[in-house]
C-alpha cells in the first residue's frame, strides 16, 4: 500500500475545505448556547410539585434539627457547671477553645466565637432557610390542601424553633421570611420573642395532636405549647435588654407558662414514663414523656453521639474520645439515693458494650475520678462521665438509635411548678416537683412544703432541674433566669454580667456589616 | 484492557502510514563525516538523510548510508545548534560516494522556533515572557511527570512536589500565583491542545484524617517524548488563552520524526531509592529507657515498666524500605519525503520508599504528519494511550491523629514486635495492642492489609489539517480529544484494627472526563520590504464533562474480596453519583509587526464564553498589547563596537482570566444530601435541601499584568540572559466567603478581593568553556516574588492553615491578611518552657515545665509578659511562607565521550510550620504508652503539657538542594554499520539537602485549607534516589 498514492487520490482541495468547514459550521450553531442544565442535580423551579416531593423538602427542614446536639448543645452545657472538657495532656487542647468556653472568656474571634459559637449561630440559622426555601415553593405545591396546610404549620414551627434557640444564645437577631440573601439588621430580642409566639400559636391551629407511630418525631400541637412554656418562663430574659452592666428584666409571663402547660396536661397525649431511664434508652420513642426530640437512627450520619464524647478510648467500639466530664461539685450535689444519679460513671470501668473490665492507655484498670486537679493538666481518667443515653447495642459505628428529647413532661411540670411559685403557690408547686420525684426514690422521699418559703423553693427547683434535666442543655437558659450564670464555680472565676448573651461571630458580622455587635463585646 | 484496543490498531495504523515507496531501483552508498566548521571537530549524533535513507553520525563524526536510490538526491544534514545543511550528490549505481560536510554553528536562541499558542514564533521576534526547557537536558534522572523537567530551570516559576511519594502531585506556581481559592495550577497544552489537568482519579477515604492527596494527572504523558516546554508566564504571552491564562500556561511539544531512515531508540533505567532523612522516633531501647528514668524520677509509676513490651523495634525504618524502579522507552521514528512519524512505548514501575505503595506506567504514543497536495496540505495525528496504577498509602496527609501509617509510626509503641505467634494457630500474626478496633494500629500492618488502589486509562489524541489557501494564508482546523477512565477502590479488611469496627469496608469509585476540542486557525504572513506582518485568527470550542459513581458496603464475612465484590457485604451504604458538564467557547486574534527585526508590536484580543459563570457575566474579553525593541540590530551599536550580539527590550500589559469555578457555581441546587435524611418514625426520609446559594454574578477572576524584560547576548552569546519585572494584580478574586445569614449554605463563592503579586525574575547562560574536545555550559535562573493580599471586601482577616494531630481541632495557623502576602502565619509568641512554677496567693499560675508566651493583657493570667494560656489577643505575624528569592543552578559539559550535568536549587528565606514537631515532641505521650520523636528528649517541657500551635514550631525554610548529577559515556556500538551509538549513564536525584530544617524536608505540601502554604505534616519522606541507564540508537 502506497500512502502517497492513496493520499493523493483522496485529497482533494474540494475534501480538504468540506473537512475543514464540517465541523465549523456544526459547532458554530451551538457556539454561543452557554447555558446551563445540571443533569445530577436540581433546582428549586422544578421541585416542590408534589407531596412527595415537599415532603423530601420538609425532611431537609427537620434533619437540621441534629446540628443542634453539637455547637448549641456544647455551648449550652459547657459554659455551664454541669460539663467541662480538661485538657488531657495531648488530648482536647484545641486551640483552648473548650477551657475558653467554660471559662466563659470567649470573644467575637476567639477560637470558640470563630469555631463553636459561629457555628451555633449558621446551624441555627440554616434551619430558618431551609424552612423559607419550603415555604416560599409550598403555594405552588400540587398536594391537597389539608397536608399542605400540615406541612406549612410543620415548617413554620421549625423555623419558629430555630429562632427560639437563636434568641436563647445571641438575643435579637434578624427575622427573615424570605429567601433573599441580603445584609440585614437585628431585630431586638422582644421582636423576636413576639415573631416566635405569634409563629407558633398561628402553627398550633393546623398541627395535630398526635402522629401515627410511622410519623413519630414530627411537630404536634404539645411540641408548640411545649416551646412556649420554655418561652414564657424566661420571658423576663429573652423581653428584656441586655446591657454591659447585665440584664434589665422584661415583663413576667408567669400565668402563660401555666396555661401553656395545661394545655399539654390536659390534652391526654403524654404521661410520665415509669422509669426516668425510658427517656434515654435506644428504644425511648416510645417513651410516653416525650413531647418533642431530634430523632436519631442506628444508621451512618443518622445517630447520636453522646457516647462517643464522654467515654473512654475503651469503653465503645470505635474508640470513644474521652472527653466531656462533669465538675466533681455537680456530681457531689445528687443524693446518693436519687435514681437520676445512675446517669453518671464514677469509679472503676468497663466496656460499656461488653460489660468487661477495661484498661487505661497506659495499661492500668481504668477508673474514673470525681476530682479533676487541674483542667489544664487532666489525666485520662479524671471526671465522672455523663451516661444519660444508653449506648445502642445495634449502633452502627458510632451512630446510636437514642432519641434526644428538647422538652418532656417531667420538665413541664417543673415549669409550671416554678412558675406557680413565682406566684405565690409554692405548696401546689410542690406537688408538682413531687409528681416528678417519685419514680425516682424508693422508699419515696417526697419534698415537704412546709420546708419551704417561696424564695428557697425557688433554689430548689434551680436544683431540682440540675438533677432532672442535666446534660438536656437547660442549664445555660436556667442559671441566665436565676442570675447565676457568670457567677464563679469550680475553676471559673466571676464573669462579666453581658456575658448572658453570645457574642455575634466576627465571621459573620464580617458578612452582613449591618449585625451591631452585643453589648460589651467591643463595636 | 482499553489501552491495548487503542493502541494497537493505532500503531498498525501509523506503520503502514509510513511505508515508504519502496521500489527494484539501483542503489548505491553515500558515507562521510560531519565535523563542526569552526573546529573541525568531529560532530557526534548529527542526523544525516538522502533518498528515504537516514542515519546518525557516530563519536568521529562519520556515517555511511546503503541502498540509496541512484540518481541526483538532496543531502539533508541536521544538528542541534547548527544551521542545517543541503546538497545535492550523485549516486551512482553499485558505488560509494564520499561527501563530508562542514556544519556551522547558529545563534540558535534567536533562530529558534519557539511555541507561542496558536502557532510559533522565532524567539527573537517574541516581545513576551517566554521560557524553554530543552527536554533531553531536563529528562536526567527519576522523572515520572514532566513538572519534574520544569522545577529550578525556569525563573518565575516555583514547583513544590506534594511528598517523596512516587507519582506525586506538585503544587505549581508561575510568578507566585495569583488566586486564593480557585487553582493556581497553569494551563497545560499538549501539542496545541489545551488539557483539562482535574483529577482523573476519584478520592480516597482517609482513615483517622485527610485521604492520600491525588497524584499527577500529568503522569499520562512519558517526559522521553517531550521535545520542548514552553512557559509563557506575562501577559502578553498568555492572553491568547484568555480566560484560562491567569497562572501562566506550559506548552508541551512532543518528539517528531525526520526525514530519513528508521531509527529506533532504546532508553531504560533502574533505580534504587532510599528515604533522604529521618525523622528519628525512639527505638524500643531509647523508649525502655526514658520510661526507667520517669520512674527513677518518680514522674511515673514503677509498675509503668511492666506495661513495655520486649522488643527493640525502630517502626520507621520497619516501615520503609529500600526502593526500587525500573523505566523502559522503546521508539522508532522516520520519514520519507512527504511523511514523517514517531511511535514509543513506555514502561515504569516506581516503587515507593515506603512499604507497599507505587506507580506504574504503560504509555503508547504515536504521531505523524503528511503532506500532500504539492506540500499545500499537512496532515498531523497525535495519539496518547496511558494507563496508570497508582497504589496508594493509607496515610494522612492531614487531619486527626487515628489510624495513618506515619503517625503510628511516629506513636507506636517501639518495645513491641512488628509480629507476633498467634497463640491459636502457631501463624506469625501482626501486633495490635488489642483485639478488633483501635485507634493505635500497627504501622507495618497497616500498608499491608488497607488496599488502596487507583488506576486511570487515558487517551489523549488530535488530528489537524492545515492548508494552504494562498501563499501567506494557510486555514488550520485541529480537532482534539481527551477522555480519561479513573478508578479507585479501597478495602479495609476485618482483620486490621481500621476495618473491624465495619467488619470491613469496603469502596468502589469511578469517574470518567471527556473533553472535546475544536480549533479552527487562519494565519497570515505577509512581508512588506522591511516590514513583516503575521496574523493569526481563530475559533476554539471546547465541551468538558465528567461523572462519576460511588458505591460501599461493610459487613463482610471474609477478607477474600478486598474491594472487588461489594455485594458480599451485609450493609450497602448508599451509593452516590453525579455528571458536571460545561462549555467553553472563544474567538481570539493575534498580529504581529516587524519593523527591520528592530521593532516589533504584538496585539492579542480574546473573547471567551462559559457556561460555569453567572447568567450575566459570561462572556469576557482579554486584551493585551507588547512592544519590543531590539537595539542590538540599530546601526548606531553596530558602531560603537560594543561586545552585544543581541539586546533587547521589551514590556507588555494584558488581562488575563482564572476560570477557577466549577459547573453550575451560580445556580441554586437542590441536591439529595446525606446529611438532609430523617427519620419520621423509624423510616429514612431523604431530604432535598440546597446544597448551594445562588450567585447569578459569578464571574471569572481578572488578573492585570504589566511585564518590562532586557534579553541580551554577549561576545556572539557566549554569554546570553533575561531580566524581568513583573506586576500581576488580581482583581474580583473567587472567594468562599460567609453570606449574610439566614442562607442555605453559610458559604458562597463570591468575587471578592484583590491580590497583587511584583517579582524579578533573571537567567544567564554562558558558554564556559569551548575546546576543540570538551564543552561547558553554565546556566542560572533566579526569581523573586513578592505576593500581597491587597483586599479581602473588608474582612479584617480569613484563618486558614488548619493545624493537623492530636488536640488541634478548630487550631488553625495562618491568616490570610490584608496588606500581607498569602501564606502569613499567625499565633502565640513562644517565649520558653518554665523552670519552675508560678505560684501566686495559692493559684498556681503556671506549672514546671509547662510553655510560656508572650502576653500583653492585664489579666491575672499574663504576669510579666508571660502566659501559659495565650488567647487571641496575644497572637501575632510569625513570618511567612514563601522564600525570599529562589535559584537554579544548572551545568552541562562534555569532555570526549564523556558528558555531565547537574542541578543545583536554592530557596533563601521564608518560613515553614513544623506541624509534625508541634505534635509529636510531647513526651506525655508515654502517659499513653505512646512513643514520640527522639528530638524531644532534650527539651524541658514537661509530661502533662499539652501541644500548643506557637512561633516554637515556626522553621527556617532556606535550604540548597543538589536535585540531580548525572554523568554519561557514549560509545559506538561495536560489530555493527555506523550510527549506532550507545550511551550508559548513571544518575543521582536529591543526593545532597543542606537545611536547617529539622523535620524530613522544608519543600513539601499538606493541604491544609484555603490557600494554605508551608504547613509540613508527616509527609511521605522524600527519596534519595541513584539510577543507572542505557541509551541505544540504531
Amino acid at each position: 500500500m502506497n500512502i502517497h498514492r492513496l493520499m493523493s487520490a483522496v485529497w482533494t482541495p474540494r475534501l480538504a475545505a468540506l473537512l475543514v468547514a464540517v465541523p465549523v459550521v456544526g459547532l458554530l450553531q451551538s457556539c454561543t448556547d452557554l447555558s446551563e442544565n445540571p443533569t445530577s442535580a436540581i433546582t428549586p423551579d422544578n421541585f416542590y410539585r408534589n407531596a412527595d416531593e415537599v415532603l423530601g423538602g420538609l425532611a431537609g427542614v427537620y434533619a437540621q434539627l441534629r446540628s443542634t446536639t453539637d455547637d448549641y448543645y456544647n455551648l449550652s452545657e459547657i459554659s455551664t457547671d454541669e460539663m467541662i472538657v480538661p485538657t488531657r495532656g495531648q488530648d482536647w487542647y484545641d486551640n483552648g477553645t473548650w477551657l475558653e468556653i467554660h471559662h466563659q472568656t470567649w470573644t467575637p474571634t476567639s477560637a470558640s466565637g470563630l469555631g463553636a459559637i459561629n457555628g451555633a449561630w449558621v446551624n441555627l440559622f440554616q434551619g430558618v432557610a431551609r424552612a423559607n426555601a419550603l415555604l416560599a415553593a409550598l403555594p405552588h405545591a400540587n398536594m391537597g390542601d389539608a397536608d399542605k396546610k400540615v406541612v406549612t404549620a410543620e415548617a413554620r414551627t421549625l423555623r419558629a424553633f430555630y429562632y427560639y434557640l437563636l434568641m436563647d444564645m445571641f438575643g435579637g437577631v434578624p427575622i427573615v421570611t424570605d429567601t433573599d440573601i441580603k445584609p440585614r439588621p437585628r431585630n431586638t430580642r422582644a421582636e423576636v420573642f413576639d415573631f416566635i409566639e405569634t409563629e407558633l400559636k398561628a402553627a398550633r391551629e393546623d398541627l395535630p395532636e398526635t402522629w401515627s407511630a410511622e410519623n413519630n418525631g414530627r411537630m404536634t400541637q404539645g411540641a408548640v405549647d411545649a416551646i412556649l412554656a420554655s418561652m414564657y418562663l424566661n420571658a423576663q430574659v429573652w423581653t428584656g435588654t441586655v446591657t454591659e452592666s447585665g440584664l434589665q428584666p422584661g415583663q413576667a409571663r408567669w400565668q402563660d407558662a401555666i396555661d401553656a402547660v395545661d394545655r399539654i396536661l390536659n390534652s391526654g397525649v403524654y404521661s410520665l414514663a415509669a422509669n426516668f431511664n425510658d427517656n434515654f434508652t435506644p428504644d425511648n420513642s416510645n417513651s410516653p414523656e416525650i413531647i418533642m426530640q431530634v430523632k436519631f437512627m442506628a444508621a451512618t450520619g443518622l445517630g447520636l453521639n453522646f457516647v462517643m464524647r464522654a467515654l473512654h478510648y475503651s469503653q465503645f467500639d470505635p474508640s470513644p474520645w474521652n472527653g466531656f466530664a462533669t465538675l466533681a461539685q455537680t456530681y457531689y450535689a445528687f443524693d446518693t439515693s436519687d435514681k437520676r444519679m445512675d446517669i453518671f460513671l464514677e469509679g472503676p470501668q468497663d466496656n460499656v458494650l461488653t460489660g468487661q473490665p477495661v484498661n487505661d492507655r497506659s495499661g492500668k484498670p481504668l477508673f474514673f475520678d470525681p476530682t479533676i486537679k487541674d483542667p489544664t493538666q487532666a489525666t485520662e481518667g479524671e471526671g465522672v462521665r455523663i451516661y444519660k443515653w444508653p449506648a445502642d447495642p445495634n449502633h452502627v459505628a458510632e451512630n446510636n438509635g437514642n432519641d434526644y428529647a428538647f422538652f418532656r413532661l417531667a420538665e413541664m411540670y417543673l415549669i409550671k411548678a416554678e412558675a406557680l411559685n413565682e406566684l405565690g403557690k409554692t405548696a401546689e408547686a410542690v406537688d408538682l416537683v413531687n409528681k416528678v420525684r417519685a419514680r425516682d426514690f424508693s422508699p419515696p422521699q417526697p419534698l415537704n412544703a412546709a420546708d419551704y418559703t417561696q424564695a428557697t423553693f425557688r433554689d430548689r427547683i434551680l436544683e431540682e432541674r440540675l438533677f432532672e434535666l442535666t446534660a438536656e442543655a437547660k442549664r445555660r437558659q436556667d442559671l441566665i433566669r436565676h442570675g447565676e450564670y457568670t457567677a464563679p464555680f469550680g475553676f471559673k472565676d466571676q464573669r462579666e454580667p453581658y456575658r448572658i448573651l453570645m457574642p455575634i461571630p466576627q465571621t459573620q458580622i464580617d458578612a452582613n456589616p449591618m449585625l451591631e455587635q452585643n453589648p460589651g463585646y467591643g463595636g | 484492557m482499553s489501552l491495548g484496543r487503542i493502541l494497537f490498531p493505532a500503531l498498525l495504523a501509523g506503520l503502514v502510514w509510513a511505508a515508504p515507496a519502496s521500489a527494484q531501483a539501483p542503489t548505491g552508498t553515500v558515507t562521510g563525516r560531519v565535523v563542526d566548521a569552526a573546529t573541525q571537530q568531529p560532530l557526534a549524533g548529527a542526523a544525516v538523510a538522502v533518498a528515504g535513507r537516514g542515519g546518525t553520525t557516530s563519536t568521529d563524526g562519520r556515517y555511511t548510508l546503503s541502498g540509496v536510490a541512484a540518481g541526483s538526491q538532496t543531502l539533508r544534514v541536521t544538528h542541534v545548534g547548527y544551521g542545517e545543511i543541503t546538497q545535492t550528490v550523485t549516486v551512482a549505481a553499485g558505488q560509494t560516494t564520499t561527501v563530508n560536510v562542514q556544519m556551522a554553528q547558529q545563534a540558535l536562541q534567536l533562530q529558534e522556533l519557539v511555541a507561542v499558542g496558536y502557532g510559533t514564533q522565532k524567539r527573537g521576534a517574541i516581545t513576551g515572557a517566554v521560557s524553554t526547557v530543552k527536554a533531553d537536558e531536563a529528562d536526567v534522572g527519576v522523572v515520572s511527570d514532566a513538572n519534574h523537567m520544569i522545577q529550578g530551570r525556569v525563573a518565575g516559576v516555583q514547583i513544590v512536589t506534594n511528598s517523596g511519594e512516587p507519582g506525586a502531585g506538585a503544587q505549581i506556581r508561575i510568578r507566585g500565583g495569583t488566586s486564593i481559592s480557585a487553582s493556581n495550577e497553569p494551563l497545560y497544552v499538549i501539542d496545541g491542545v489545551p488539557i483539562d489537568n482535574t483529577p482523573t482519579e476519584p478520592g480516597g477515604m482517609g482513615i483517622g484524617g485527610g485521604a492520600p492527596l491525588p497524584r499527577s494527572p500529568l503522569a499520562l504523558l512519558n517526559p522521553a517524548d517531550i521535545q520542548s516546554i514552553t512557559i509563557l508566564k506575562d501577559a502578553a504571552a498568555t492572553a491568547i488563552y484568555g480566560s484560562r491564562g491567569a497562572n501562566g500556561v506550559v506548552l508541551i511539544q512532543t518528539k517528531r520524526g525526520a526525514t530519513g531512515g528508521i531509527t529506533m531508540e532504546y532508553d531504560g533505567y533502574v533505580a534504587m531509592a532510599t528515604p533522604a532523612r529521618r525523622l528519628d522516633v525512639l527505638d524500643g531501647a531509647q523508649y525502655r529507657k526514658f520510661v526507667q528514668d520517669q520512674v527513677a524520677a518518680g514522674n511515673l509509676d514503677s509498675d509503668r515498666l511492666a506495661s513495655l513490651g520486649p522488643a527493640n523495634t525502630n517502626w520507621e525504618k520497619a516501615v520503609t524500605r529500600t526502593a526500587y524502579t525500573q523505566n523502559h522507552n522503546l521508539a522508532f521514528s522516520g520519514g520519507t519525503g512527504s511523511t514523517v512519524y514517531r511511535a514509543s512505548l513506555n514502561y515504569m514501575n516506581q516503587q515507593g520508599v515506603v512499604l507497599n505503595n507505587g506507580f506504574e506506567r504503560i504509555q503508547g504514543r504515536l504521531n505523524a504528519s503528511s503532506t500532500a497536495l504539492s506540500d499545500r496540505l499537512t496532515l498531523e495525528l497525535n495519539l496518547t494511550s496511558s494507563h496508570i496504577t497508582n497504589d496508594y498509602l493509607p496515610d494522612q496527609n492531614t487531619g486527626g491523629f487515628e489510624g495513618g501509617v506515619f503517625n503510628n509510626m511516629v506513636v507506636f509503641n517501639p518495645t513491641e514486635p512488628v509480629k507476633v505467634q498467634d497463640s491459636t494457630t502457631g501463624q506469625m500474626v501482626f501486633y495490635e495492642v488489642g483485639a478488633g478496633s483501635q485507634s493505635l494500629r500497627n504501622p507495618v500492618a497497616l500498608t499491608e492489609q488497607i488496599v488502596d488502589q487507583g488506576n486511570t486509562t487515558r487517551t489523549l489524541g488530535n488530528a489537524s489539517a492545515e492548508l494552504l489557501l494562498v501563499p501567506g494564508l494557510t486555514a488550520t482546523v485541529n480537532v482534539g480529544a481527551d477522555r480519561s477512565d479513573g478508578g479507585r477502590g479501597t478495602y479495609w479488611p476485618r482483620i486490621s484494627p481500621v476495618g473491624a469496627q465495619y467488619s470491613g469496608l469496603a469502596q468502589q469509585n469511578a469517574r470518567n472526563s471527556t473533553t472535546l476540542t475544536l480549533q479552527t486557525l487562519l494565519t497570515g504572513h505577509r512581508d512588506f520590504g522591511v516590514q513583516t506582518i503575521d496574523v493569526v485568527g481563530g475559533y476554539e470550542f471546547t465541551r468538558f464533562s465528567q461523572q462519576e459513581f460511588g458505591s460501599q458496603a461493610q459487613g463482610f464475612t471474609t477478607d477474600a474480596f478486598d474491594y472487588y465484590n461489594l455485594g458480599g457485604g451485609s450493609q450497602l451504604v448508599a451509593p452516590y453519583s453525579w455528571r458536571n458538564d460545561s462549555r467553553l467557547v472563544s474567538f481570539f486574534g493575534r498580529a504581529n509587526y516587524n519593523y527591520g527585526n528592530r521593532y516589533y508590536l504584538t496585539g492579542v484580543l480574546r473573547r471567551d464564553g462559559s457556561s460555569r459563570f453567572g447568567a450575566g457575566n459570561k462572556w469576557a474579553l482579554f486584551p493585551a498589547a507588547s512592544a519590543a525593541w531590539r537595539i542590538s540590530e540599530e546601526p548606531f551599536m553596530k558602531r560603537l563596537g560594543l561586545p552585544f550580539s543581541d539586546l533587547r527590550i521589551r514590556a507588555g500589559y494584558g488581562l488575563q482570566g482564572n476560570p477557577g469555578v466549577p459547573p453550575y457555581a451560580s445556580l441554586i441546587i437542590l441536591a439529595p444530601e446525606a446529611g438532609a435524611r430523617y427519620p419520621f418514625g423509624d423510616q429514612i426520609t431523604v431530604g432535598y435541601i440546597p446544597t448551594q446559594d445562588p450567585n447569578p454574578n459569578l464571574k471569572w477572576e481578572q488578573t492585570a499584568q504589566f511585564d518590562a524584560g532586557i534579553d541580551f547576548g554577549l561576545l556572539d552569546n557566549m554569554l546570553s540572559g533575561t531580566l524581568e519585572y513583573y506586576v500581576k494584580n488580581t482583581s474580583d478574586l473567587l472567594l468562599s466567603v460567609a453570606v449574610p445569614q439566614p442562607a442555605l449554605v453559610d458559604t458562597r463563592l463570591e468575587n471578592i478581593g484583590k491580590l497583587r503579586n511584583a517579582g524579578i525574575e533573571a537567567s544567564l547562560d554562558a558558554l564556559v568553556l569551548e575546546r576543540a574536545n570538551a564543552s561547558a555550559t553554565l546556566g542560572l535562573v533566579f526569581s523573586a516574588d513578592r505576593n500581597k493580599v491587597v483586599d479581602l471586601g473588608g474582612r479584617g482577616f480569613i484563618t486558614t492553615g488548619n493545624v493537623s494531630g492530636q488536640g488541634q481541632s478548630g487550631q488553625v495557623s495562618e491568616r490570610i491578611m490584608p496588606g500581607q502576602p498569602l501564606g502569613t502565619f499567625y499565633g502565640a509568641r513562644f517565649s520558653h518552657v518554665a523552670a519552675e512554677a508560678n505560684v501566686v496567693g495559692g493559684d498556681t499560675i503556671w506549672h514546671k515545665g509547662q510553655q510560656l508566651f508572650v502576653c500583653n493583657r492585664t489579666d491575672a493570667s499574663c504576669v510579666n509578659g508571660l502566659t501559659g494560656a495565650p488567647t487571641a489577643d496575644d497572637y501575632a505575624i510569625l513570618g511567612n511562607a514563601n522564600p525570599d528569592f529562589t535559584l537554579g543552578l544548572t551545568g552541562q559539559g562534555k569532555m570526549g565521550a564523556f558528558d555531565l550535568s547537574f542541578l543545583i536549587r536554592s530557596e533563601v528565606g521564608g518560613k515553614v510550620f513544623n506541624n509534625t514537631a508541634l505534635v509529636y515532641s510531647t513526651k506525655g505521650n508515654v502517659l499513653q504508652n505512646k512513643n514520640f520523636l527522639v528530638a524531644a528528649l532534650n527539651d524541658p517541657t514537661g509530661l502533662h503539657e499539652p501541644a500548643i500551635f506557637s512561633s516554637r514550631w515556626i522553621e527556617d525554610r532556606t535550604f540548597t538542594r543538589l536535585q540531580n548529577v548525572t554523568l554519561g559515556y557514549s560509545f559506538d556500538l561495536p560489530g555493527r554499520a555506523s550510527a549506532s551509538r550507545a550511551r550508559i549513564y548513571v544518575s543521582g536525584d536529591n543526593l545532597l539537602l543542606l537545611t536547617n530544617y529539622t523535620g524530613y524536608d522544608p519543600e513539601v505540601f499538606t493541604d491544609a485549607g484555603l490557600a494554605s502554604r508551608g504547613i509540613e505534616y508527616l509527609n511521605y519522606p522524600r527519596p534519595r534516589t541513584i539510577s543507572t541507564g542505557i541509551n541505544l540508537t540504531f
